[in-house]
């Protein structure tokens, strides 16, 4: 078995086959060299070295090589090496630091190979090591850029399997050579039907076609159990007070400045958002951009919650108890959480499921990890965490763009059973606690604290409470990005329940939270991000700015905190959630495809009704100018002789390979074209296909006659036949 | 009736590694490798699939020789109509160590077989395989076409060093009819001359004419092993066609039953044989 793997292969002589595979392997060491891998030197290898290696193959396929193929074995050898010494020092468990070195192996093996692939298999062995590299670009790749070099990898590799395909078949005996054909004819039969990439197109149509539809059903990625926790820190710029929040994109209100502009000069930055401060002013406007801010990777969606605020004034949230806990890493980049002091008591954090996220920073913001509640172990590469007694979690360093972590949340499998049933647990906050989420002004106006009540009024449990009130918001409130500016003086929420009825995120979850506190029910108002857009091909959450988002947080006996948000839709951690890993295609492409001018369908339209009569006619005169020049091409005895034929072959009696024009002009005459004039005919076609002295000009147009005057007969009986029947 | 024939090495390949990219987008959530898993199983789907209809639109017919020798190559044509896929066939029998070829319908040409037995052959199974267009997954499909006018194969000729051919009767050995006197012309090595001394002029000889005999075969195939003595006919017979001795052969016609005919060549030696079954024979 060993020796037939290793024997040697007949070279390769298609061109086009080895330059699709070609495409196909730049294809995908450009996505891979695009995601961040190798030096100079590798860029150079992966890119001119396996164009060159490629065309050296080509011209050397015929060469033994044996030398060549020693020195490529030592050159992977030594590349293998590089990568043990680099695998070896990273720390056990980091398995995604592998990912950087085992790509840049991967490219060397592939530069390697390119310098030996002389036969139809090794171009194969090509492709199918350009599969992996692309999925090693998959693996590193968090954007959609990768999708070009995916589509012309993809078209590519189609392209080289069917011409490797055909070559695989023309390299087998053929059917022979028939009597009268020119060896010519043969070969350009041949080389046209073997060798076309025609049928690829067809291939590359239906591969979009059904692909896009199992793409529409195949499950996403990312359900199974996490083996890679991605964590990356560019660079180490400390916050400016140890465990404080800072947030450069808000500009003169970060709150670790002071007070004034930002080092930057650039004051706030369009994607800032005014809740990732020590305060939330309700009555503050202006809505952040749609700046991509961050990609979350996360098998379903989550509010990513970045802080919350318990002290409300009636126009302004302010966090108490900001006391950051040092938490630092006990093994490699893990954190582990302490979590908030009710989760511990209620053992949340221990009965919850792990919800893995990793997130990408694409925008400077605030050092905030952003993460579903409640964070249990952070993959940070920066040394330590602040974690405060809410659940926030800060990092010791500003996060720039770049940025990776990976937060393992941990989530009590919610459903809304166990929210309405929640309250038999019995199990309640401490005293001290329960007071802190209960917290409201004295001068909350009555009829907020009435309006609460009266909707209320037939929901037994907390949560129907919550549903009750974020029905009634629903029914009678509107969101809007223009809501009014709040008047001074005003309390935000009685402004918003009773006179405008018109607010975003900030008043729809204030008044939430006022009412439930209201009615006795601990609540909180979180800030951070809504879910965001999921982009079918990368599988991650692509955060913008606008998501920031403010909703609120429901303390429920025996379960904990939960977020309800009247504005947004995410299903409950223990809800059934499946996604498709093409949910959402069509209106993410639609989102990003430039929109047709309305008048280009119907002029595509009139352009191919009027030009495809054109283009029939065009190709009619098109074949029969092939048919001519075919014709041109061809000898007098092989016109007539092919006259002869057509008119035996409409008589069912074609001509045998074996049968010489005289032999089959003497079965005709005795068959079905009963005429002796055919002998003289076949007389002359043999005369000028072998004899060395051919017949003269006179002597064919006269055979020619004859011809033509023994087919007319032969028609003309056929008429009379036909008639005769009739 | 189609049937896959073999998953190829790439498909095996990408099935394995289509596989491991649906482990590691399991547990790394990398969207992009189920991009990459959906465009191979859908390359993979198609190529177990498209072969199906090239095969099924594929249509073959045969002209044969009508003669042909056991052992001895003969030229079938065969033409290949519908689709445009690359297509491998191969006739299945009677013909020893049939080979692949490779074309694209519509094609005709020439395919050499060695046929592995006698007999009239009326139909020849042939064997297509396409992968097309993807050559990832071969399927094939067995087709039996009928031929326009029988294959007649002879079999291939042994002369056994047993059998004798009748040598043809020599001038020497003729018998004198008559003895007459000498006409201008008659040859001088006919010359009488004891006669010629007696009647005191020139006597010749007048002969018999040479004898004729004829070489009469009884092919009985109701043998343990028919072939060989079809074998021998063959080679009896064509020795005796080149010694110039008239062949006379006794069968049992597939068709017509006993039979018995003279035989005038190789080819008609061939025929005869091709068309002889073990069964009851004429009486010479």
């Amino acid at each position: 078995m060993v020796k037939k793997a290793n024997a040697k292969h007949p070279p390769e002589e298609s061109v086009a086959l080895r330059a699709s595979v070609l495409v196909a392997v730049l294809a995908s060491t450009l996505a891979v060299l695009a995601q961040g891998v190798g030096g100079g030197a590798l860029r150079l290898a992966s890119t001119v070295g396996i164009a060159g290696g490629f065309a050296y193959s080509h011209w050397a396929r015929y060469r033994s090589g044996y030398a060549l193929k020693a020195m490529l074995a030592v050159g992977v050898l030594l590349a293998f090496a590089g990568f043990l010494r680099v695998a070896t020092g990273i720390q056990p468990g980091a398995i995604n630091e592998v990912q950087l070195p085992l790509a840049e192996l991967f490219l060397w093996v592939q530069f390697f190979h390119s310098l030996d692939v002389p036969a139809r298999r090794d171009l194969l062995f090509s492709l199918l090591s350009s599969l992996v590299l692309m999925a090693v670009a998959g693996v590193l790749s968090v954007s959609s850029a990768l999708g070009l070099n995916l589509l012309v990898w993809g078209a590519a590799t189609v392209v080289s399997l069917v011409l490797a395909h055909r070559s695989e078949v023309a390299a087998l005996p053929s059917l022979g050579r028939l009597a009268g054909e020119s060896r010519a004819t043969v070969e350009a039969r041949r080389s046209w039907g073997l060798r076309s990439a025609t049928p690829a197109l067809g291939v590359l149509a239906l591969v979009g076609l059904v692909g896009g539809a199992i793409f529409l059903v195949v499950p996403a990625a990312g359900a199974g159990k996490a083996v890679a926790f991605p964590a990356k820190l560019p660079s180490t710029l400390a916050v400016p007070r140890t465990g404080g929040l800072a947030n450069p994109s808000l500009g003169a209100d970060d709150p670790a400045g002071d007070g004034r502009r930002s080092s930057t000069g650039t004051g706030a930055m369009a994607s800032g958002y005014f809740g990732f401060t020590d305060h939330l002013d309700t009555a503050a406007r202006g809505r952040p951009d749609n700046t991509l801010v961050m990609r979350v990777k996360a098998a379903r969606p989550d509010f990513w919650r970045g802080q919350s605020f318990d002290t409300w004034d009636g126009r302004v949230w302010k966090q108490s108890h900001v006391r950051p806990v040092v938490a630092s890493a006990s093994d490699g980049s893990a954190i582990d959480l302490q979590g908030a002091a009710e989760d511990r008591d209620l053992g949340a954090l221990d009965l919850g499921h792990d919800f893995v996220q990793t997130v990408y920073v694409e925008q400077p913001g605030p050092n905030l990890v952003f993460s579903a509640y409640a964070p249990a172990k952070v993959y940070f590469n920066g040394r330590s965490l602040f974690e405060l007694d809410d659940g926030t979690v800060r990092t010791g360093v500003q996060l720039p763009e770049g940025s990776v972590y990976t937060v393992v949340s941990r989530r009590p499998p919610v459903t809304e059973e166990t929210l309405r049933y929640s309250g038999l647990s019995g199990a309640a906050l401490p005293a001290a606690t329960q007071a802190r989420y209960l917290q409201l002004p004295a001068d909350v106006p009555a009829r907020v604290r009435d309006l609460a009540a009266s909707v209320t009024a037939d929901a037994p449990t907390a949560y129907d409470k919550v549903l009750a009130l974020e029905g009634w918001m629903a029914a009678n409130t509107a969101y809007s990005l223009d809501a009014p500016r709040l008047p001074a003086g005003a309390d935000a929420v009685d402004q918003f329940l009773f006179v405008d009825r018109v607010g975003f995120c900030e008043q729809i979850g204030s008044s939430l939270v006022v009412m439930l506190r209201s009615l006795g029910v601990p609540a909180r108002l979180a800030v951070g991000y809504t879910p965001g857009e999921r982009n079918p091909f990368t599988g991650l959450f692509e955060v913008r700015a606008r998501d920031a988002h403010a909703w609120a947080e429901v303390w429920f006996p025996g379960v904990g905190w939960q977020a309800f948000d009247p504005t947004a839709s995410v299903p409950l951690a223990g809800d059934p959630y499946s996604s498709a890993a093409g949910a959402g295609i069509v209106s993410f492409l639609r989102a990003r495809l430039p929109s047709l001018p309305s008048w280009l369908p119907r002029t595509i339209g009139l352009v191919a009704l009027a030009g495809a009569p054109l283009v029939g006619l065009s190709m009619l005169a098109a074949g029969r100018l092939r048919r001519r020049r075919a014709l041109a091409r061809r000898s007098w005895a092989e016109v007539q002789l092919d006259r002869l034929e057509r008119a035996g072959a409409a008589h069912g009696r074609s001509r045998r390979p074996w049968e010489g024009p005289r032999r089959y002009a003497d079965i005709l005459a005795r068959s079905v074209l009963p005429d002796p004039r055919l002998r003289a005919v076949a007389d002359a076609l043999e005369s000028d296909a072998w004899s060395g002295d051919p017949p003269s000009e006179a002597a064919r147009l006269e055979a020619e006659a004859l011809l033509a005057a023994v087919l007319t007969a032969d028609s003309r009986r056929d008429r009379r036949e036909s008639a005769v029947k009739t | 009736m189609l049937r896959p024939a073999n998953v190829s090495r790439p498909a095996l390949s990408l099935g394995l590694v289509a596989i491991a990219l649906f482990a590691i987008a399991r547990t790394t959530g990398s969207g992009w490798l189920i991009v990459i898993l959906t465009a191979i199983a859908t390359v993979v789907l198609l190529a177990f699939v498209l072969p199906v209809a090239s095969l099924r639109r594929l249509t073959i017919s045969v002209d044969a020789p009508r003669d042909a020798t056991v052992g001895r190559s003969a030229e079938l044509v065969v033409s290949l109509a519908g689709g445009s896929s690359p297509v491998k066939l191969r006739p299945l029998g009677p013909f020893t160590d049939p080979s692949w070829s490779g074309a694209v319908a519509p094609s005709q040409g020439g395919l050499v077989v060695v046929p592995s037995r006698r007999g009239v052959i009326s139909s020849i199974e042939f064997e297509l395989s396409s992968a097309a267009p993807l050559g990832l997954v071969w399927w094939r499909k067995r087709l039996t076409v009928p031929l326009a006018r029988a294959f007649e194969v002879g079999p291939k000729p042994v002369f056994d060093s047993r059998d004798r051919v009748p040598p043809l009767g020599r001038e020497d050995d003729n018998v004198v009819k008559t003895i007459r006197e000498y006409v201008a012309g008659d040859p001088i090595k006919l010359v009488h001359w004891a006669a010629t001394a007696r009647a005191g002029e020139l006597m010749v000889k007048e002969l018999e004419a040479p004898t004729a005999p004829v070489l009469t075969i009884a092919v009985d195939l109701r043998v343990d092993d028919p072939e060989i003595v079809a074998s021998r006919s063959a080679g009896l017979a064509l020795e005796g066609l080149r010694a110039g001795v008239p062949v006379e052969l006794l069968t049992c016609d597939l068709v017509m039953g006993p039979r018995a005919g003279r035989v005038m060549s190789g080819v008609e030696v061939g025929r005869r044989l091709a068309r002889a079954v073990p069964g009851p024979l004429p009486q010479p």
